[in-house]
């Protein structure tokens, strides 16, 4: 046979596992329309430079220090990217990522209500770091009635909205079903034909026997729920009324089962918590979880998709109808099948997804005239506040300086720990976010809006904060901090802007650059160090510094 | 902006001036009385009855059309606004009653009237952001919703200028201009080859910032003669910003004078925050006829709810969403018209009951934004009014 054919058959080879499958991280470069093995495809990647930053930031919402860029990119070993994306995966640092992003996701910025924010923290953290299955996360959030208060901190996907069913829901429906169904509360909804009112009361009737019951000596508020009561809904535009049993989208109503006698377990009253033999939200957890329901992994798959990649495969997130298509059906399908295997385990999922080659396309389309379907470069991805706020203190030298401050405490005196093991990783981690936090939490004020759109928005505040604020030339004026001391020591201006670039941008300046901020840096005179920091707060307004690339 | 030619017109324009005046850029002003003001001390007053209080009713610039005795002021400038008496918000929560004012829905995630708006009105090249809130207090909500951050309200602590607005000090003026050409050739260079849109956007708001620092006159003292019209109080002050923030075009402009929740002592308090607020807003009105721009401003004072009938034992009115009121003029509303009204004693709307859908309804029409079409977003379809409501046609010009 031909040469081609031979090349073929043994890139088929390389690619399939021993059982005979392909990877998955192949076959989203299939579907995506990037040939997985063409020769030398070193040309086709982004550079290193490009993969420290990007997949730190994706992975543990900040950029990479300058140490690490150097180390990575003068490492010369053929598996460097995958040994850095396990490293990288299995750090606290991910997790802590993972809890900023699912909180928003789940709880869209609620305020606090009865349950304490650092606890329910805590437990997405810690639910994030043991990696736990999402389906189990999800029974969870759904089936906890606040009562022990061990698992109580999971109840406040349903306090933080007071089991108001209007915001319930619509929670439900965009956070886990990637529909927003709220049109459809008062009517089928106007313009998505797929939306329809009995969906929406389907949901709400897993719900509406559900109530905020208040202990009356320690007024600790949890979720009881009475054994009777149905829905009924009337259209505001046809008049015509309805009803419908607990349902989960187009699948079968589940109907209530003939209770003999007592229907209660505890009767509800002023002092007791209703407790009913049959429970409807407890359906819920199972039902909206089960392999029946392809909304639910379809939703999952899609979001942890558009986490890394910038863009779901269905837009808007909480969109998903007829008239809205996939761009990439059947990868969507393969997405979400292959979690199904995997348990919901959202790491592996992601695991693939960062070593495919379309996760590490360039994000600069190399000419003008270029393929514009999606995923095959890669996305502009805006940094989340979190991210921001991450990312602005490594830039400026105080993420580093926290770090070692708690490196030093932890490993120095009676209670020292050893710096290779697991434990310290994860102790440095949570005394570094306890401090970083503070800080980061001012970031996010001016950052954060409740918009649920994955849109980038930029408002004229937020530029006046980065350009202006007193506080980040606060952090750069505090005297323990690291880098400008390493800034004060360099040789000369071309050696302290170089490590400024690769600490703020995690790349070096062309000649140009340096150039420019050299010559910035002489209009102030013999305050260099001035001039070092004005540089930091310039590149720190940046399109490049503001969106992951 | 302001339409000087229809200068001496007023409202009533020749169908020539329509025409030209439909060009021009709609702008808003609203003045948000915060806590409720009672309807009875203010725009529908009912002496002698049971519930009226001891106030009486003056006649204004509008034949038949009486309003408190507490807006002498206002009185004299009621031809230029009308009063729609037959609100019934069916809600007497503050929080409830604010939101359906803004977003003329009830339930739901929906931008407010200002973001509305800043979103449909603003022209790209407007230098201002598109929603300012001028306000002593109160919390910063999100305002926009489903739309673009840079049409959120920008909240101004009264006539302190926004955060971080200056520069930092000891920076010479050379390395802010060369700055800034960095900072742009940085961006050039990143946006070779990668999304256009998301980079302009930034770089916008950037735009938008040099321009608020540009004009940190604003924020700088007003002038003593105009302070003296508009009285040297935070109320005074925040109409008189306002109007020079109309003028420069911010879209939309609001204001809110606190302290109309007046559980106890409903009729002392009413005298203090309705004497304040009569001149003070008489002037800023006023002014904005005065400048030719009314025929493009749509003004509107507004509370989240009116006050109770029954008066209580502090003597104070406590929420009443039943049936309250609002004035409002300028832009395509027709002036000096009585819409609606309630019963002789004031206990419930007796003709023609609107809510807080209509209004926002009657809003958006009377500034040209057709609030039965769906909103200008991708992806998604939500039409800008609540299609359960219209607008209040009578008072469309």
């Amino acid at each position: 046979m031909n040469r081609m054919m031979l090349m073929l058959l043994v890139m088929f080879a390389l690619v399939t596992t021993v059982e005979g499958q392909e990877l998955l991280r192949d076959r989203i470069d299939t579907e995506i329309g990037l040939n997985p093995v063409t020769g030398d495809d070193s040309q086709s990647v982004c550079t290193d430079f490009e993969f420290i930053r990007r997949v730190y930031i994706d992975v543990t919402g900040r950029h990479p220090t300058a140490e690490a860029v150097v180390t990575f990119v003068s490492d010369q070993s053929q598996k460097k990217r995958e040994q850095l994306i396990d490293q990288l995966l299995s750090s606290p640092e991910h997790a802590r990522r993972l809890q900023h992003h699912f909180d928003v996701v789940l709880l869209q910025r609620l305020p606090k209500k009865q349950i304490d924010l650092a606890n329910w923290q805590q437990y997405l953290f810690e639910s994030m770091h043991s990696n736990k299955p999402w389906n189990q996360l999800v029974q969870e959030l759904l089936t906890v009635d606040g009562t022990d208060a061990a698992t109580r901190p999971a109840a406040r996907f349903i306090l933080a909205r007071e089991l108001k069913r209007e915001e319930t829901v619509r929670a439900i429906g965009q956070t886990l079903l990637g529909r927003d169904l709220q049109c459809a509360q008062c009517h089928d909804h106007p313009s998505v034909g797929d939306y329809l009112q009995r969906h929406y009361y389907g949901i709400s009737a897993f719900l509406s026997r559900s109530y905020l019951f208040t202990d009356p000596k320690s007024k600790v508020v949890s979720i009881g729920e009475k054994a009777d009561g149905d829905v009924k809904f009337t259209s505001v535009f046809t008049n015509e009324e309805d009803a419908t049993s607990p349902r989960i989208l187009d699948l079968d109503a589940i109907d209530d089962p003939t209770i003999e006698e007592e229907p209660y377990v505890v009767k509800p009253d002023n002092n007791n918590r209703g407790v009913p033999k049959y429970s409807r939200r407890l359906q819920l957890a199972s039902e909206l979880t089960s392999g029946a329901n392809s909304a639910f992994r379809l939703n999952i798959a899609n979001r942890t998709w558009a986490l890394y990649m910038g863009r779901g495969i269905v837009e808007p997130l909480d969109m998903f109808h007829a008239d809205n298509p996939p761009s990439h059906p059947r990868l969507l399908e393969e997405l979400a099948q292959f979690l199904v295997d995997q348990n919901y385990d959202l790491r592996m999922l992601t695991r693939e997804i960062l070593l495919s080659k379309t996760y590490q396309q360039p994000s600069k389309r190399p000419s003008e005239s270029q393929n514009s379907e999606p995923f095959v470069i890669a996305e502009l991805k805006p940094l989340s506040p979190e991210q921001l706020g991450l990312c602005l203190l490594q830039a400026t030298g105080v993420l580093q300086t926290i770090y070692e401050k708690h490196r030093v405490a932890l490993t120095e005196g009676e209670d020292a720990i050893d710096e290779t093991t697991a434990e310290f990783k994860t102790n440095l981690e949570a005394a570094v976010n306890k401090e970083a936090t503070t800080h980061v939490d001012k970031v996010v004020r001016t950052f954060a809006s409740a918009n649920q759109s994955s849109r980038f928005d930029a408002a004229a505040n937020q530029a006046l904060f980065l350009l202006n604020s007193p506080l980040i030339q606060e952090w750069l004026d505090q005297p323990e901090n690291l880098l400008i001391k390493k800034l004060k020591s360099a040789e000369n201006v071309s050696e302290a802007l170089s490590h400024v670039y690769i600490t703020v941008l995690s790349r070096n300046p062309s000649s140009d650059e340096l150039d420019l901020a050299s010559d910035l840096v002489r209009e102030f005179d013999s305050e260099q160090v001035a001039g070092y920091q004005h540089i930091i707060r310039l590149l720190i307004c940046s399109a490049e510094f503001r969106f992951n690339h | 902006m302001g339409a000087s030619a229809a200068a001496g017109f007023g409202p009533l324009l020749t169908p020539a001036m329509a025409k030209q005046a439909k060009g021009q850029k709609k702008q808003i002003l609203q003045v948000y009385l915060q806590g409720g003001v009672s309807q009875f001390e203010s725009w529908d007053c009912k002496p002698g009855t049971k519930y009226g209080g001891p106030f009486r009713e003056i006649q204004t610039t509008v034949p038949g059309m009486k309003i408190c005795e507490l807006l002498p002021y206002t009185a004299q400038k009621m031809h230029l606004l009308s009063i729609i008496r037959s609100i019934n918000l069916k809600t007497n929560d503050h929080g409830v009653g604010r939101l359906f004012m803004e977003k003329g829905r009830t339930v739901g995630d929906y931008p407010y009237i200002g973001s509305v708006a800043s979103r449909y009105l603003k022209n790209t090249n407007d230098p201002l952001p598109g929603y300012i809130h001028i306000s002593t207090r109160g919390l910063t909500d999100n305002t926009t919703a489903f739309l673009e951050a840079q049409h959120g309200q920008m909240k101004l602590e009264g006539v302190a200028p926004p955060e971080n607005l200056l520069p930092r000090s000891g920076i010479p003026e050379s390395v802010l201009t060369k700055s800034e050409q960095f900072r742009l050739q940085l961006n050039k260079q990143f946006g070779t080859g990668r999304s256009k849109s998301l980079i302009d956007s930034y770089d916008a708001s950037f735009d938008q910032a040099s321009q608020l620092m540009a004009r940190k006159h604003l924020f700088e003292s007003q002038p003593k003669k105009d302070l003296n019209r508009y009285g040297h109080h935070p109320f005074g002050q925040n109409c008189l910003l306002a109007r020079r923030l109309l003028e420069e075009g911010v879209t939309c402009v609001k204001v809110t004078h606190h302290g109309y929740d007046t559980h106890a002592e409903n009729f002392n308090f009413h005298i203090e925050q309705l004497d304040e607020f009569d001149k003070t807003f008489a002037t800023l009105l006023g002014d904005i006829e005065d400048r030719g721009m009314l025929d493009n401003v749509l003004v509107m004072v507004y509370s989240e709810f009116g006050r109770t009938p029954k008066i209580n034992n502090k003597y104070g009115r406590d929420h009443w969403g039943a049936s309250c009121s609002i004035a409002l003029g300028g832009a395509g509303i027709q002036p000096g018209a009585i819409i609606g009204a309630t019963n002789a004693d004031g206990t419930e709307v007796s003709d023609r009951e609107v809510d807080g859908g209509h209004l926002f309804h009657t809003y958006m029409q009377a500034v040209g934004i057709n609030s039965t079409s769906d909103h200008d977003i991708p992806g998604r379809s939500v039409p800008i009014g609540d299609p359960a409501a219209s607008a209040i046609e009578e008072l469309l010009a």
